[in-house]
């Protein structure tokens, strides 16, 4: 076990050297700099700028060094945990995303547990209850809530919720508490806001996770040993969550890796549509604006984090499922 | 037939929801509005003959001041403030306006409106230059030395002092410093040596130039957003903390704070009027206090400059957010939602009808403003196109360009993109220019598809294939490729004058084009056509040299280029192209009456070489305005850029009724 940790620590490291040279040059393919591409969209904007001013702009960004400098410089910066500053924002990286930090994180595990909360359950039933009418009720619900991308039902809610129910669906709070302190009405006014985001973000996870649980458990629900345990006088429940469960949970814990990053970068798209201050459009917005240090310091972290998602989803399963540690 | 059927939805649209268009006014500052204010006290009271009562504060800083934490409300104020007349009525301090910023980078429009202020500025009327931050200007006999008188007292937003040394700073240790600016900006070397600049007093600055100068009065008058802070003073006293020549350890300084060397350092610190800058004091009404993952915090400036008439200093209101839209399609949802007091800004007239339809649920109300662009959208014919050379002979051929504009129509046009709002236009100089002349804004629009097939036939283009498309002179079959970038122009703009240009038998393909990638082709000739706004078209930003155009800026990159590098590079243009180029270098420098007949002679060598093909302009833009908002200008320009954003509608006038 601890070989197989430190042999993964080493590919990690490799990969992510990789990482950062293919994300530096893609981030650089677009045609022009940041200057150039920042320029231009205040040109199609109508603003008229003496290009002379733009000019003499580009060493104050330090655009005027050849992008392989460029590239050492940010490395040598990462290596010692400074992720360079944003163009755009003409602040650190590491402050932009500590700031938006809170709000997505929040989201995030929110999402995640109402995801668990309404997956494993209904999953559990379903598979317990196979063709019965609750079972077709879910199942085609769950196939709606998988084809129906997150984002058009965002926009959908989003008409619903301003049209009948006059919510300023956007964002995390009102606009009239941008700026203000936290207070006590601004907190409901928040948790007003929470439950669209959450739920939209949720669904398509919820649905995935229902149809995955219930495929699993079916397979369990038949095999001989559930039949032995039953005649050997097992309560039905106790039986149903010590055993087949406890397999079925598999694919979740396999999954586990994968939370990490999308609960650093947040539903991008849906985020986006919905306004909400987190690391997702951040990061399109930097990749739109082609603010280099930004999009790639982003985009490192999603990739660390990726690969540590994936290195404890490995622990995790083998120290849960015993198959998995005899055949290593 | 396609554009018959968009046409007949518009008008559906109009109808089911009941508007009527409003005409909108003339733009010539008719009317009663003031203009403008008095540049100070003694000017106000001479000229209206009453005493200005005693300087009152917003009650949000008198308590401040009770609380010894700001001194009162005459030590902040200059000796001398600027009086400025409210467009309607003395207002009511306090409560907080919404506003709009593109995104977390571009602080704009906003940030204009909240923090921009420079030195000189423009009346209501957009074209006559009055004193703002510098209370007065004098030339001398000949234009050779222009005297800038500051006031005295007045103050940054920290309380620091706004004198001479800030000027002196940005020129000395900004444009003068060769790590940051290599080369001192053209605008600043008149004759083509930088111009001198000494402090005279501690108010009182004194530029010489080598020749005869007048335009730098509107170089410094917020026409495209010169003479404010970044562009010709800065915050002297809080840069010098990031300059070397003042703090010898700035270097290391800069590489602990995660820049490479300490002009990116400074460079992030400066304050420009495109982007929010945290820390950077100000002379704006208002400034940043925070900003948030949904945009920025402004609080009221309590040592901002200007008082009304009543003597109470401005703004009216206390706090500012601005929140972030990203595009022009969230902007349009964010408006009919209510979610701003007011935006005119990078709407589309296309949108009036569903604007006037959220009135009541957004509690606002609908404008229109006038508009200063000739051409919503132009077509620029590449001049110097890099493809096959038959095809290049082909774009540079008057006849075809004529053949182009005359298939044109306009009329329907303007039904289908402006709801009629906009009017049939070359794209040229605009018409309010004291030397226009009506023949620019007519020539070659007449709808005249048989002129424009007998034009190409003439050509030699008059055999066609089995579509009925014509080939070229030479037989070979002909693709003209519109370069689309969609968020320059009206979206379907582009696919109308393809079905127009298909009509006469000129195969025509329109392919999207990312802005980024379209001003890299506008450098390399790679394209054929390409669609965008005649931007850039009013008389002061014309004179002031920066109409990129005039400088065949995306009709001929060849020539653009040799323009630029003065012959050394890129290829010399034809006869008539060199003498527009080369008076246009000039037109700065002249003296009023000159600029104007060298203005007449370019304008006039434009209209005949046609490089850029108008469809309609002057087309209004909707805005919105809370209602109970005071002392807002509904004729104000919203594209106005050409001539500095926020010399109009004046924000810190704005007032909660």
């Amino acid at each position: 076990m601890g070989h197989f940790i430190i042999r993964r620590l080493g590919y990690i490291a490799i990969l992510l050297v990789l990482v950062s040279i293919v994300s530096f040059i893609i981030i650089q393919l677009p045609p022009g700099d940041w200057l150039s591409a920042y320029v231009t969209r205040l040109r199609v904007q109508g603003a008229t700028i003496n290009e002379e001013i733009i000019q003499g702009l580009k060493r104050q960004y330090g655009l005027d060094q050849p992008p392989v400098r460029q590239y050492f410089t940010w490395v040598s910066n990462l290596v010692q945990g400074d992720f360079g500053y944003s163009f755009s924002y003409s602040r650190p990286v590491k402050d932009l995303i500590i700031e938006r930090l809170p709000a997505t994180l929040g989201i995030s595990v929110l999402t995640i547990l109402v995801t668990y909360l309404i997956a494993i359950p209904i999953g559990i039933y379903s598979a317990t209850h196979q063709y019965s009418v609750g079972d077709y009720v879910f199942t085609f619900l769950g196939f709606i809530g998988l084809s129906v991308p997150s984002f058009l039902l965002a926009l959908i809610l989003m008409f619903l919720g301003y049209k009948y129910f006059d919510l300023s669906v956007g964002g995390l709070y009102s606009p009239q508490y941008i700026g203000e302190p936290w207070d006590w009405d601004k907190f409901v006014d928040m948790l007003w806001h929470l439950p669209i985001p959450v739920l939209i973000i949720g669904l398509s996870g919820t649905t995935g996770l229902i149809r995955v649980l219930r495929g699993t458990l079916l397979d369990e629900i038949h095999r001989p040993y559930v039949d032995t345990a039953r005649a050997k006088g097992l309560r039905e429940r106790v039986l149903l969550y010590r055993y087949p469960v406890r397999i079925a949970i598999n694919p979740l814990i396999s999954t586990v890796g994968w939370l990490l990053p999308a609960m650093f970068s947040g539903q991008v798209i849906v985020s986006i549509v919905l306004n909400l201050p987190t690391v997702g459009p951040l990061l399109y917005e930097a990749l739109r604006a082609q603010d280099t240090y930004l999009a790639g310091s982003i985009v490192m972290i999603l990739s660390l984090f990726t690969l540590i998602g994936t290195l404890i989803s490995d622990i995790l399963l083998a120290i849960v499922d015993p198959r998995i540690r005899i055949e290593e | 037939m396609k554009h018959l059927l968009r046409l007949m939805c518009v008008v559906l649209l109009c109808v089911t929801v009941g508007v009527s268009l409003p005409a909108v006014q003339a733009q010539d500052g008719s009317g009663e509005k003031p203009l403008w204010g008095w540049a100070t006290v003694a000017e106000f009271e001479a000229a209206t003959g009453q005493t200005l009562p005693p300087y009152n504060e917003s009650p949000m800083l008198t308590e401040l001041v009770n609380q010894g934490k700001l001194p009162p409300v005459e030590e902040r104020l200059p000796l001398e403030p600027l009086v400025d007349n409210p467009f309607e009525a003395v207002g009511k301090y306090g409560g907080r306006l919404t506003l709009g910023q593109v995104s977390a980078g571009i602080g704009y429009p906003a940030s204009n409106f909240t923090t921009f202020e420079s030195l000189f500025s423009l009346a209501r009327d957009g074209n006559t230059v009055v004193p703002n931050i510098a209370k007065g200007w004098e030339f001398n006999e000949d234009g050779t030395t222009f005297t800038i008188f500051l006031r005295e007292g007045m103050r940054w937003s920290d309380g620091d002092p706004f004198d001479a040394d800030d000027i002196m700073f940005y020129w000395e240790d900004i444009i003068l410093n060769t790590d940051i600016t290599p080369n001192v900006p053209s605008r600043f070397s008149p004759g083509g040596e930088p111009m001198k600049v000494e402090k005279v007093d501690q108010y009182t600055v004194r530029l010489t130039f080598a020749i005869p100068y007048y335009a730098i009065l509107p170089n410094l008058s917020s026409v495209v957003f010169t003479g404010c802070q970044g562009d010709f003073f800065e915050a002297s006293h809080y840069l010098k903390q990031f300059h070397i020549k003042y703090n010898p350890n700035v270097e290391q300084e800069a590489k602990e704070a995660g820049f490479e060397t300490w002009v990116q350092y400074l460079g992030s610190k400066r304050y420009f009027w495109w982007r929010v800058t945290e820390g950077v004091p100000t002379v704006g009404p208002w400034m940043v206090v925070e900003t948030v993952p949904e945009g920025t915090v402004m609080d009221r400036n309590p040592y901002y400059f200007k008082v009304d008439t009543a003597g109470n200093q401005l703004p009216y209101i206390d706090r500012v957010i601005a929140t972030i839209f990203n595009d022009a399609g969230t902007l349009a949802l964010k408006m009919v939602a209510g979610e701003y007091d007011y935006q005119d800004w990078s709407t589309s007239v296309a949108d009036y009808p569903v604007f006037v339809e959220g009135q009541e649920q957004g509690n606002y109300t609908v404008f229109m403003a006038p508009s200063l662009w000739t051409s919503i959208a132009a077509y620029s014919v590449n001049q110097n196109y890099a493809g096959d050379p038959a095809d290049a002979e082909i774009l540079r051929d008057i006849r075809f360009r004529r053949a182009l504009s005359y298939s044109l129509d306009r009329d329907e046009i303007n039904q289908i993109i402006a709801l009629g709002q906009g009017t049939p236009f070359q794209a040229t100089a605009h018409p309010s220019s004291s030397y226009y002349k009506e023949e620019w804004g007519t020539a070659y629009i007449e709808f005249n598809p048989d002129l424009a097939n007998q034009l190409l036939d003439e050509m030699g283009m008059d055999k066609r294939d089995g579509e009925g498309f014509r080939l070229r002179p030479d037989g070979k079959p002909f693709s003209l490729i519109i370069s689309d970038v969609n968020d320059a122009i009206p979206e379907k703009m582009s696919e109308l004058i393809k079905e127009y240009w298909d009509a006469i038998g000129v195969r025509t393909i329109v392919t999207p084009t990312d802005r980024t990638l379209m001003t890299e082709q506008f450098g390399s000739g790679e394209y054929m056509v390409s669609g965008w706004a005649m931007d850039g078209a009013a008389e002061l930003a014309v004179a002031i040299g920066v109409n990129g155009y005039l400088q065949a800026w995306q009709w001929a990159p060849q020539w653009n280029t040799w323009y630029a590098s003065r012959g050394a590079q890129g290829e010399e243009p034809p006869a008539d192209v060199k003498r527009m180029l080369e008076l246009y270098r000039e037109v700065p420098f002249m003296a009023p009456d000159d600029q104007q007949a060298a203005l007449t002679e370019i304008w006039d060598i434009w209209k005949e070489g046609l490089w850029r093909i108008g469809t309609i302009g002057m087309v209004p833009k909707p805005g919105i305005v809370r209602n109970g908002l005071g002392n807002v200008d509904t004729n104000t320009y919203t594209d106005n850029a050409d001539v500095g954003i926020g010399t109009f509608n004046r924000h810190y006038q704005f007032y909660w009724k």
